[in-house]
């Protein structure tokens, strides 16, 4: 097949040595912007956009997409060590990981995830070269409509996400919407809740409350129990048991294909992808009620989709010149200020660039399991430094990725409160996650909205005439149904076990 | 726990009034479709509704066994406080002193206080933290931290 | 135990340890260079008011990477992202006149935003202007496969019935927005009657042409150039007075018979506002001789600028012609607020 031979020529060029040591570079800084809380692979590319303007242009780039894919190696590990997702993509993650490594199960949780990262992450690639120009079309078809379904599908999850009580679950998800709004309204240019401080103009970033929400909250929760007993439980070995694969060899395949989809559409992240394919995968298990409390598929599932997201992202943008998420966006300027400018004759001028950017993600990928296989066990290792010490540095590091944001110390206080707030919010049972997706989804939907009823002139059908729309919204329906299908067996199963409403018991501290 | 809930629903209460009377102020449509107060008027009076029935649901709860309290041990208390406060004077102090004065005392604030180590190990563990951490950012990445005696905002 | 005085004195050596701390390291951009002759003489912040990988961005790196070598010093481009550009600006002008804090300044935060919003923080002649480092022509663009042959035709159809088109731009502010109301308003048709869907950006924009979600749009040349080699997308004009290099068909917007459209982006280079006068003249003879430089020259084409140089006074007389165009405009759609 032509593939093949051009697979070849990529490899060939992959297989430079100025290319490879680039590539581990690439992957290498990748993995440790993705462990830092706060900064995403979009600043860090941004940061090293200069230093690649010294290499030629196609090992500039691996080394670049090499920082993006390594990311979401990286955010992994902070998430199942210490509840800490390093990245959006990777809150999911730490639902299950965290547990497990408090159950001692820190190495199988890492060893999975990088497992999982790497498996989505090869199938993905697949994908991207065979697939690349039908699917761009696809990416066309997505109009205002469709994102808002979307989306929508997307905030059916937080239903899944709810925990015990589903009004607070609820409060949670609009909560966030609210603090989505906060800033100048995207469509009108209209102040909203900003009372004039050019800093709050900017709204509220996601990532700040991430940090505050998860690693702070994570801190002082900590510290409220006990800082020196926070992982006392032994090590129970390193590497996933054999029933451990056996439980996420869907979750890996499911998570690989419809990762990459969903990141090859545009608007939907890495992370948008993580959240969905970690639901699919409690909806399509035998044990849903055990999502949440330490399963492995529930970290297999949303790593891999973080992975294969990163290859499908890459679809639209090297066809078309449409970055999907923030951090393609900056790539794409990379790439301009290489002078390689996307779009289909990419393939055809410059084979050498598009086919070795591919062989030298297969090789990215071998380099980043390892790279992180055996840091697992240096990991795992490292949560045992004494509490005291390792949290007044993470809390440092929250700092520090908290303003690398947007350089701006509004965040860094925004992360504070949320740190605060969230440290209520655990105490009285309000789950974190809803109000990160709905701070991701909310500004997406209500534009998506306004400008889908703008074309359609005021008309709500807009949303069921058009086929990909009214597909997603069947969805939607589906999702919604399952999940609080779900929850009532969930809680008449409680009821039979316990014999009171599971309201009135004080439940689990985390 | 029924006193938490209670005060937690009472200020979700005020707060999304005051939001959903802010939203008011703002446009409802933009001509033919939503305006910028479209969705955050929907959004503020659900949790005004959510936050109101959560307040009456904990009213009628018992408090019954099981029952948490809701800030354990003592010792736990003072290691929150010492960390909450120290994480707002750094905040403050980075706006003052600047990024790497700022870190040094804090970390070697907490290493003493709360981990409850030694002044010299402290402070040393804290400068070559710190160290470090300007070593990464501010020197090899470029990252421009806050120069300090300027606020910012 | 006496735990709390432990830490009050630990709290009081610190202080102490501070204050000397702080006379003895000295932190970037806090000691102003007394010697104009000798400036710059340590690093400058360049100030770009949006998020990495924009066409600001780029074009900030580019002129950032040729200052940077040519004076010995290095150039940091900061991106303070938010609010359509009001945020960097506003950071800018608040920081210290000494020329160690540089702003990048770009269309929508210079003329457009200040046209629209009557509460900006800002006017249009608050910064110092320096110089212009590029224009970014406008395109007008329709769907690939769409009937439309020309500009005229396009005009011809909306007359008619002006309430069944849509038009995308990419923000409230954005290009489009003012570029479609110039060229709807020199025919004769309202452009209020058409519908304006306000989208997140150059790229979602170009994308709902290509896709055939709205109709017509008018964006920068670096975000319309792959979907037009691509066919997805046609330019029906363009808005800059000489044709475009890189879209040599393209005829200009008084070719395809609408002499009005003047809006073009514009890329500049400018301070907090009282700035020195030496600062001033570096920076400006910096540009015009980057002009020169075919390095510098090509790198700008490849990010889509055309590299165009005016000085201080020309510079300031450009943008005062296109805020008045903006605020015209903005007055009779009813966008300003």
């Amino acid at each position: 097949m032509e593939v093949i031979s051009k697979l070849m020529l990529g490899f060939s060029v992959a297989l430079t040595p100025i290319n490879l040591l680039y590539c581990f570079v690439g992957v290498t800084i990748g993995t440790l912007i993705g462990v830092l809380p706060g900064i995403g692979p979009t600043a860090g590319i941004a940061i090293l956009i200069p230093v690649s303007l010294s290499l030629p242009p196609t090992t500039a780039i691996i080394m670049l997409a090499g920082i993006y894919y390594g990311s979401m190696y990286g955010g992994s590990t902070t998430a199942i060590l210490i509840n800490t997702p390093g990245e959006a993509a990777s809150i999911p993650t730490a639902l299950d990981g965290y547990k497990l490594a408090r159950q001692g199960r820190a190495g199988a949780a890492l060893a999975m995830a990088a497992m999982a990262s790497f498996i989505a992450g090869t199938i993905s690639i697949i994908g991207l070269m065979l697939l690349a120009p039908p699917l761009a079309s696809v990416a066309l078809a997505f109009g205002p409509p469709e994102y808002f379904s979307l989306m929508f599908l997307g905030l059916t999850i937080v239903v899944s996400l709810a925990g015990k009580s589903l009004i607070k679950g609820l409060v949670s998800a609009l909560l966030g919407i609210m603090i989505s709004t906060i800033g100048v309204d995207p469509i009108s240019g209209t102040e909203r809740f900003s009372y004039g401080n050019a800093n709050l103009l900017a709204g509220i970033d996601f990532i700040s409350v991430v940090v505050g929400l998860f690693a702070i909250t994570e801190i002082l929760i900590n510290a409220e129990e006990s800082m020196i007993e926070v992982f006392k439980t032994k090590l129970k070995g390193l590497w996933p048991t054999l029933q451990d694969w056996k439980d996420s060899k869907g979750a890996l395949i499911r998570s690989s294909i419809l990762g990459f989809l969903i990141g090859l559409l545009p608007g939907a992240s890495a992370s948008v992808a993580a959240f969905i394919c970690y639901d699919v995968e409690k909806k399509w298990s035998k044990h849903p009620e055990k999502f949440g409390q330490g399963v492995i598929e529930g970290v297999a599932a949303p790593e891999g989709a973080n992975n294969s997201a990163v290859a499908g992202g890459l679809v639209p943008l090297l066809t078309l010149g449409i970055p999907p998420s923030a951090p393609l966006a900056v790539l794409l300027g990379a790439l301009m200020i290489h002078g390689l400018r996307p779009g289909p004759l990419l393939f055809e001028q410059n084979p050498n660039f598009v086919w070795g950017l591919i062989g030298s993600m297969y090789i990215g990928n071998i380099m980043l399991l390892v790279l992180n296989l055996p840091l697992v066990g240096f990991w795992a290792r490292l949560i045992k430094v004494p509490y005291p010490i390792l949290a007044p540095v993470v809390l440092a590091l929250c700092v520090i990725g908290s303003y690398g944001v947007r350089n701006n110390m509004l965040d860094v206080w925004i992360a504070l409160f949320f740190g605060v707030l969230g440290f209520f919010m655990r105490k009285l049972d309000f789950p974190a996650a809803p109000v990160i997706l709905s701070i991701i989804l909310a500004p997406m939907i209500e534009n998506a909205l306004r400008q889908s009823l703008g074309i359609s002139r005021g008309s709500i059908l807009i949303f069921f005439t058009r086929p990909i729309s009214a597909g997603l919204l069947i969805l939607a329906a589906v999702s919604l149904t399952l999940s609080v299908y779900g929850r009532i067996k969930e809680s008449s199963k409680t009821q039979q076990l316990i014999g009171s409403t599971s309201d009135y018991i004080e439940g689990s501290k985390k | 726990m029924k006193k938490g809930d209670l005060i937690i629903s009472a200020i979700l209460f005020l707060v999304s009034l005051v939001y959903v009377i802010e939203a008011r102020k703002l446009p409802m449509s933009d001509g033919l479709s939503p305006g910028a107060g479209f969705i955050p008027f929907g959004v503020g009076l659900s949790v005004l509704f959510l936050s109101a029935f959560l307040f009456l649901k904990s009213l009628k709860m018992k408090t019954t066994v099981g029952q948490t309290v809701f800030l354990k041990k003592e010792q736990g208390l003072r290691d929150l406080g010492y960390i909450m406060i120290s994480l707002f004077i750094y905040l403050v102090g980075i706006h003052f002193f600047g990024f790497r004065v700022s870190t040094f005392l804090f970390l070697a604030f907490l290493f003493k206080s709360v981990g409850r180590y030694g002044y010299a190990f402290s402070c040393g563990i804290s400068l070559l933290t710190t160290l470090t951490l300007y070593g990464i950012f501010e020197y090899w990445l470029e990252m421009p931290f806050p120069a300090g005696r300027v606020v910012l905002f | 135990m006496a735990k709390i005085s432990d830490t009050w004195v630990l709290l009081v050596v610190f202080f102490l340890l501070a204050i000397i701390g702080l006379c003895l390291f000295p932190y970037s951009g806090s000691v102003p260079s007394i010697y104009a002759q000798a400036y710059p003489t340590k690093g400058i912040q360049l100030i770009v008011p949006f998020p990495p990988g924009g066409s600001t961005d780029l074009t900030g790196r580019v002129v950032a990477s040729y200052l940077s070598k040519k004076w010995g010093q290095p150039i940091s481009v900061v991106n303070k992202p938010g609010a359509g550009g009001t945020t960097g600006v506003v950071f800018a002008l608040q920081a210290k006149n000494d020329g160690y804090t540089m702003l990048m300044h770009v269309t929508s935060a210079g003329t457009l935003n200040p046209a629209i919003e009557k509460k900006l923080p800002y006017k249009w002649d608050d910064p110092t202007l320096i110089a212009q480092t590029n224009i970014s022509p406008l395109v007008f663009i329709i769907k690939g496969d769409s009937p439309w042959k020309d500009l005229r035709e396009v005009v011809e159809d909306v007359k008619k019935d002006p309430t069944r088109f849509k038009y995308g731009t990419s923000g409230p502010g954005g290009p489009s927005t003012f570029a479609i109301a110039q060229l709807l308003e020199s025919a004769g048709v309202d452009p209020t009657k058409v519908a304006r869907i306000v989208l997140q950006g150059g790229a979602p924009t170009v994308t709902a042409v290509a896709g055939g979600h709205v109709d017509f749009a008018a964006q920068n040349l670096s975000e319309v150039i792959s979907l037009i080699e691509a066919k997805k997308i046609r330019g029906l004009a363009v808005t800059t007075s000489k044709r475009v290099k890189q879209l040599p068909d393209i005829p200009t917007g008084k070719e395809a018979g609408f002499g009005a459209l003047n809006l073009v982006g514009w890329n500049g280079v400018a301070g907090p506002p009282h700035l020195p006068d030496y600062v001033i003249k570096k920076w400006d003879e910096g540009i015009r001789e980057a002009m020169k430089d075919p390095h510098f020259l090509e790198e700008m084409e490849r990010i889509g600028a055309d590299a165009a140089y005016l000085g201080p006074s020309e510079f300031k007389a450009f943008l005062q012609e296109q805020y008045q165009s903006a605020l015209k405009i903005a007055e009779n759609l009813g966008l300003r607020k």
